[in-house]
């Protein structure tokens, strides 16, 4: 009887000890966050730019990117060979009042959660400017960035999965071809 | 009469008789020829030019939808460039930008 019950426990611990290892990846902290409560400002905004680089799309663009061709493009290709995807979201509005830090919130509220760090927030006075920038880092290594910009008449959130050099990230600013997308009330 | 006499008799040109070629000419026609047997090709013709034009067809086919597979993965990847290289370039802006409030 006695024998039984051990191995009834042994039987239970191996179960329990399964379940966990199968639910560890899905309970392990993910930087992708969830940003579809922005999408309502679309309605109210001049102009949207949404773009969604996920992973299978980040290995279409490396396989793409010919380090050969260019150095820009052996460049881009070396940044990104780790990451998971790159998620913006941008709003630029005709006049200010345009939406409200309610709407930031739920976005706000998940960078205040446990594995994000908060590297930067700066709210200039006199005027409804507000950055801040949050990194999630794993072993000193940096698992993704977060950056909300928020302006009188433009909302941007940034955010980018896996690891990444934030000042090869920096640096890349008016590259590729790309004019710098200069929007109002920017401090340049 | 002696042999020599005898012997340019024998060996004396005749004319044939009258009709005697048209009867050889019929002769030589009614004659069974000898079965000769067709060549691969003869007997295989028609089949292998219409082999050979299915193998063309489905040559200049694959070719085409290869070329069209090819230009569609290039398309989607200059795509995906592009949104990558957009992605990125707001990304930057938006670190400089906190960079540049920062130092203000």
């Amino acid at each position: 009887m006695v024998f039984g019950g051990d191995m009834r426990r042994g039987q239970i611990a191996s179960a329990l000890l399964i379940v966990f290892a199968t639910a560890a990846p899905a309970l392990a902290q993910t930087a992708l966050l969830k940003l579809d409560n922005l999408d309502k400002l679309g309605a109210s905004a001049k102009q949207v730019i949404e773009v969604t680089v996920d992973e299978q799309l980040l290995q279409l663009a490396s396989k793409f990117l010919s380090s050969a061709r260019s150095a820009d493009e052996r460049e881009i290709k070396e940044l990104v060979k780790d990451l998971k995807g790159v998620y913006v979201k941008r709003f630029e509005f005709e006049t200010e009042g345009q939406y409200s830090s309610a709407d930031v919130e739920p976005v706000l509220k998940q960078l205040r959660g446990s594995g994000w760090t908060r590297i930067v927030g700066v709210t200039a006075k006199g005027q409804y400017q507000n950055i801040e920038v949050f990194v999630m880092t794993e072993a000193s290594l940096i698992k993704g960035i977060a950056v909300v910009v928020a302006q009188p008449r433009e909302l941007t959130v940034v955010n980018v999965v896996g690891p990444i050099d934030v000042d090869r990230l920096s640096r890349l600013e008016g590259q590729f071809g790309i004019p710098s997308l200069e929007l109002g009330n920017k401090p340049r | 009469m002696n042999l020599d006499q005898e012997l340019a008799n024998a060996l004396k040109r005749k004319q044939p008789p009258p009709g005697m070629v048209d009867r050889v000419m019929a002769t030589i026609d009614s004659r069974e020829r000898p079965a000769v047997a067709p060549s691969f090709w003869h007997a295989h013709g028609a089949g292998l030019r219409l082999a050979a034009g299915l193998v063309v067809i489905v040559a200049i086919g694959f070719g085409v939808v290869r070329q069209r597979e090819a230009l569609r993965e290039r398309q989607e990847g200059e795509f995906a460039t592009r949104k990558l290289m957009t992605a990125l370039q707001i990304a930057s802006e938006a670190l400089n930008d906190a960079k540049r409030m920062v130092e203000q």
